[in-house]
């Protein structure tokens, strides 16, 4: 074995397998895999499911992760938190009004610098009482370091746990990851996910040794003092410029993954039918996303110049990447999940920004769609383009 | 190949398992595949629609199935409304009932009945007050619309279920299999 015996154990994969499983599976194996040394969850649906594998791995020995267990979500991120200060590496998992409830210590452990690592289950918040999808719960936290990824299927999800510990744990980095998935559609739908062998997994993936401090009774540090404004600022400043340099850690790690497991979803993001001509983009993001790959195909066949972006990664976000992509388009379509009330969607609002600091001025067109896990059916989801694209005639 | 099959059923019945048993075959066979439903409230005994799809290159789709190639229905007593919906002569339809079902003329779709119920009687299905169809109702499947064969179907379920149901539920998805029937018209 090329992992030292002091690291959890992670048994039964020996070689690489496919198994068809949950999107809460998906990440619970990731977990798994990653060889995670500390859990500590609260159930919410839709995400419990993700805990309960994790629980029965550990139940099961194949888990060698210590399972803290808690009374709410406010508590299991603390837990978090305290553990991964001691160099451990952490694994999460909750959704909607857990991930709120949690959400000052998701601030607390942006700002503490600590890598932990959470499957977050994109789920409406109440009232009125739904359990379906939509991804403002984690895009609440947008502005609090987090690095965010928001997947389009099974596969994705798990990939995006491992590499997120990869780029979570990178010296230039120690930031927390938030992998988000959409409720239901994936996080309750099977389908294949490949999985490689663990020896492979952990040359990847090497225990987390933190280089800048860790909490030890040995060697004592004060944590959390109070900081005056300069060093305050400074501290700060410090998580702009590693969640900015975290872009081309994130391109880094995602090209070594695909190298050697041959799994690439996009970096920060992904495009699908998009040459130097094309002069329509969609823009979408999660599971919807992949459903629009359809509509792209469905609408090329009807003579349109459409293209897809999907934004994988919200924080840090591909300002340049979309203005490079955007130079010479003449529209802009967002189809999204996520409403900022009382402006846009969260992803057209960033997007703008971003290709104001270019100049591109494409015409825009804003969909708020899938609220509540809504269908966004590939049909439909042409059909909104081209009823975009007809009141250009 | 690209195979959309909603299964109708009512909570507790199992119909999650099913959607998952033929996704589980199809992949063993070398298919891309998807096994979802819609939650809700779930209730023991009200009706529930699965889903599963099988394709020759990975599925891309993540809405509901409206227009399926293949329904099959878990209990007989649901309305007909429930199931009948998208439809169309291209589609195979798989009813558990006791006797060929009677349809209006517009329902024009190939047909196929088994008798699941009276199978799970037999082989003493039953979980509470439901009688269990789900695994009966992947053979029969497997019969009528020849997605998958039989021995995948029986591999699929030892992956899916608990070893201690194994004999019963394989001798289920056999007689599933074996006793389902072509309506008399030629399916139609």
């Amino acid at each position: 074995m090329t992992v030292s015996d002091n690291r959890p154990k992670s048994l039964g994969h020996d070689e690489p397998k496919t198994f068809i499983i949950s999107g809460n599976h998906a990440a619970a194996y990731a977990a798994k895999m990653a060889r995670v040394e500390v859990v500590a969850a609260y159930p919410i649906t839709p995400s419990t499911g993700c805990i309960e594998k994790v629980s029965d791995f550990v139940d099961g020995g194949t888990m060698g992760a210590n399972y803290i267990k808690v009374e709410s979500e406010h508590s299991a991120a603390a837990a978090l938190i305290g553990a991964s200060a001691t160099g451990a590496r952490t694994f999460s998992s909750t959704s909607a009004h857990g991930l709120l409830y949690m959400a000052e210590l998701v601030w607390w452990a942006a700002l503490a610098r600590l890598p932990t690592v959470m499957s977050i289950v994109n789920r409406e918040l109440a009232p009125a009482w739904s359990i379906w999808a939509q991804t403002q719960d984690s895009m609440g936290l947008r502005d609090s370091g987090c690095l965010q990824y928001y997947c389009k299927n099974n596969q994705e999800v798990y990939d995006s746990v491992i590499m997120a510990y990869k780029i979570s744990e990178h010296e230039h980095v120690y930031m927390p990851s938030l992998v988000c998935q959409d409720a239901f559609i994936l996080s309750h739908t099977n389908a294949p996910v490949d999985m490689p062998a663990q020896k492979d997994l952990d040359d990847f993936l090497p225990a987390y040794e933190p280089k800048h401090f860790k909490l030890d009774p040995k060697d004592p540090v004060t944590h959390s003092s109070l900081a005056y404004p300069e060093h305050y600022r400074q501290k700060r400043m410090n998580i702009m410029e590693s969640t900015h340099r975290a872009k081309q850690i994130i391109k880094d790690v995602c090209a070594d993954y695909k190298k050697r497991f041959g799994k690439f979803h996009g970096d920060l993001l992904e495009t699908y039918g998009i040459d130097k001509k094309t002069k329509h983009i969609i823009i979408s993001h999660s599971s919807i996303a992949e459903e629009i790959e359809v509509s792209v195909d469905m609408l090329k066949n009807k003579g349109y110049d459409v293209g897809l972006i999907r934004v994988r990664v919200l924080r840090p976000f591909p300002d340049e990447e979309l203005r490079e992509l955007c130079k010479n388009i003449e529209t802009i379509h967002f189809i999204e999940r996520a409403p900022s009330y009382g402006f846009k969607g969260i992803i057209a609002i960033d997007t703008m920004a971003a290709l104001f600091e270019g100049d591109a001025r494409p015409k825009a067109f804003h969909h708020i769609e899938g609220l509540s896990g809504m269908d966004v059916t590939a049909e439909y989801a042409a059909d909104l383009i081209e009823k975009d694209l007809e009141t250009l005639k | 190949m690209f195979e959309e099959i909603r299964w109708h059923g009512r909570g507790g019945q199992g119909a999650v398992t099913s959607a998952k048993i033929l996704a589980d075959a199809a992949h063993r066979e070398g298919k891309f595949v998807q096994a979802f439903a819609f939650y809700g409230a779930e209730r023991r005994g009200a009706p529930v629609e699965t889903y599963t799809r099988i394709s020759d290159c990975h599925v891309k789709r993540h809405s509901q199935i409206y227009n399926p190639t293949v329904v099959a229905v878990l209990d007989p007593a649901l309305p007909k409304i429930l199931y009948l919906k998208g439809l169309s002569k291209n589609s195979t339809l798989i009813v558990n009932s006791n006797k060929q079902m009677e349809f209006s003329s517009e329902i024009d779709c190939t047909k196929f009945w088994v008798d699941a119920t009276q199978i799970a009687i037999d082989l003493k299905l039953r979980v509470s007050e439901s009688y269990i169809t789900n695994t009966t109702m992947t053979g029969a499947v497997a019969k009528a619309t020849g997605l998958v064969k039989l021995e995948s179907v029986i591999e699929a379920l030892k992956n899916q279920l608990n070893e201690r149901i194994w004999e019963k539920n394989i001798e289920a998805v056999k007689r599933g299999y074996n006793e389902t029937h072509p309506y008399n018209n030629g399916g139609k």
